[in-house]
């Protein structure tokens, strides 16, 4: 819209805003007064407009604009996730591995909210050939079911005593957590949260994903 | 004597502060004449429909 396309509309006519589900925002319109001396006014399915120049003295438009805002809030919108990262490969020895950052697994997620962090919720790990880990600091490793303390910043997978046939089989699921939205408790990283109601609002992924190890 | 249109007027900068809403949620609807009213719509010609371009 603008002044040489601008939307007639009569004084029977309503207007109003639909938001684009993604973020609050602060959304304006501007218009003129038209007393339709000249032009049509819009009807339903068709469209007219008008130009109105700078209006005032004998034309159908006043010279003055108003305008109209709406404040609209954000809601949060669970992220999603686009793929999936796999783990370093590490030895079949490899007892003290350096893990990898959860930030590398969390890179293939998205979220629409401005701002948004960016997290995991695991949900199931694999066990069988090993043990997964999680650290907070980079130096004191918990294993993952334990209850933790506070944000975990890595993850690494301490293998089971080698043998020649060994094979590494360890694969995590996780799902992508944009830490809005939770509560003072589970907001805190390294704690637990249920993540069976996903999507949404909620600030978990409908998707999940695995992070493989080789 | 022939009659010449004159322009309407509304308060230059006037702003109409709709009730709010949420990103998942549609406003409510808001009637082009309450839009004018707030900006004090007046025109000088008798009979004037009110309207926006």
């Amino acid at each position: 819209m603008s002044n040489d396309h601008a939307l007639l509309l009569s004084s029977g006519g309503q207007l109003r805003y639909l938001p684009d589900g993604n973020n609050g925002e602060f959304p304006t319109f501007t218009y003129r007064a038209w007393d339709q001396t000249s032009g049509a006014a819009s009807t339903n399915g068709v469209p007219r407009y008008a130009d109105t120049g700078s209006g005032g003295g004998t034309t159908a438009f006043s010279s003055a604009t108003g305008s109209v805002i709406i404040a609209v809030t954000s809601v949060n919108d669970a992220p999603s996730l686009n793929g999936s990262a796999a783990f370093t490969p590490i030895d079949e020895d490899a007892t003290n591995s350096n893990g990898d950052l959860v930030s590398n697994f969390a890179s293939v997620s998205t979220d629409v909210d401005t701002g948004a962090l960016k997290g995991l919720a695991i949900t199931s790990v694999d066990n069988s050939n090993g043990t997964w880990e999680y650290t907070l600091n980079g130096t004191t490793w918990f294993a993952i079911g334990m209850s933790p303390p506070a944000a975990p910043a890595f993850c690494r997978p301490t293998l089971a005593p080698a043998s020649a046939s060994f094979q590494c089989k360890l694969e995590r699921n996780d799902r992508d957590d944009d830490v809005q939205g939770l509560g003072p408790d589970e907001r805190q990283c390294g704690g637990l949260a249920d993540v069976t109601v996903n999507g949404g609002t909620t600030a978990f992924s409908v998707g999940t994903s695995g992070a493989p190890l080789s | 004597m022939n009659a010449v249109n004159d322009a309407p007027t509304i308060t230059n900068g006037a702003i109409a502060t709709w009730t709010g809403t949420n990103e998942d949620a549609t406003s409510a609807a808001n009637t082009i004449a309450a839009i004018l009213s707030t900006a004090s719509w007046a025109d000088a010609d008798a009979g004037r429909l009110r309207a926006l371009p």
